[in-house]
């Protein structure tokens, strides 16, 4: 039997490639296992019923939204000190995987909403909140797409970028800052947060949780490879106007 | 069915809608990179050539 080597030095986009093919296949299984636990395998509420079931896609989405969103506040920081291209392409990336999930976060919240309050909406404090993070975002791609240059693109989406985080941590506390309609699940009132839910649900939480992050990763490795492809088309054409010119 | 397994029956209907959605977007934008830089390449080799 004969090995062949493998080279040490494998290109970037070939390894970005082959991490999006593994994520995609871990996903799969991973959100067929968290739709189970979620809607098989955890108790139902007592008072909310079988719609309370949705608070398992709807929690793993906003933490997927929160993270993208940190991914954009540190890569956009990186930026600015090393002005690196990469950072640049990750922090874009992670933008509109941010949009994608804070987009999840109110369409599940919507549905709960309409069958325990109701009502489809409200302009309660985290729901307000929420929306004002999803347009700031949406601004975000706008600056992007408006800059022309490539250096100025970057410093004015890193710097709005940075200055969007900030509607975060205001949208996780407004909830008890503000003391508004939306439930709270971590109590913040003790010496340490905890969660006053049944272990199950917890389970089924953290399950929907780890599986809505492997499909963050998987969309952002995917769109990651997009942005590379973008500047590549860019690099091109720049190359073929040079060469016309001369 | 009640009320609350048609909201969640349409809360998650909507969720993988919008997921199926934004996956196709991703996959037809690649597709189209793809061929620009396939294009620009040709092109560029072309003129190399010539």
């Amino acid at each position: 039997m004969t090995v062949a080597a493998r080279p040490s030095t494998q290109p970037a986009a070939e390894r970005l490639a082959a991490l999006h093919r593994g994520l995609g296949w871990l996903a799969l299984p991973a959100v067929i296992f968290a739709l189970y636990m979620g809607l098989v395998w955890a108790p139902e509420e007592r008072t909310l019923g079988v719609v309370q079931r949705i608070f398992y896609f709807h929690v793993g989405s906003a933490w997927n939204a929160y993270l993208a969103f940190f991914i954009v506040f540190v890569f956009s920081i990186a930026y600015l000190v090393r002005r690196k291209d990469g950072f640049d392409a990750i922090a874009v990336s992670a933008a509109e995987v941010g949009i994608v999930f804070t987009v999840l976060t109110l369409l599940t919240g919507t549905f709960w909403a309409r069958a325990v309050w109701n009502v489809w909406w409200t302009w309660e404090p985290r729901l307000t909140t929420t929306v004002i993070l999803l347009f700031m975002y949406i601004a975000y791609l706008l600056i992007r797409a408006a800059a022309e240059g490539s250096d100025r693109r970057g410093r004015l989406a890193s710097i709005f970028g940075i200055i969007a985080f900030a509607n975060v941590p205001l949208v996780h506390f407004s909830a008890t800052w503000w003391r508004g309609m939306h439930p709270t699940v971590i109590q913040l009132d003790g010496p340490a947060p905890r969660l006053e839910m049944d272990p199950r649900m917890i389970t089924a939480m953290m399950v929907g949780l780890a599986a809505l992050t492997v499909v963050s990763a998987y969309l952002f490795v995917h769109r990651l490879r997009l942005e590379q492809m973008t500047r590549r088309v860019d690099a091109l054409k720049e190359r073929a106007r040079l060469e016309v010119e001369n | 069915m009640s009320s609350g397994t048609m909201f969640l029956f349409l809360g998650f209907s909507a969720v993988w809608a919008v997921l199926a959605l934004y996956m196709w977007t991703l996959g037809a934008r690649q597709k189209r990179l793809a061929e620009d830089i396939a294009m620009l390449s040709d092109v560029l080799e072309e003129k190399r050539e010539a």
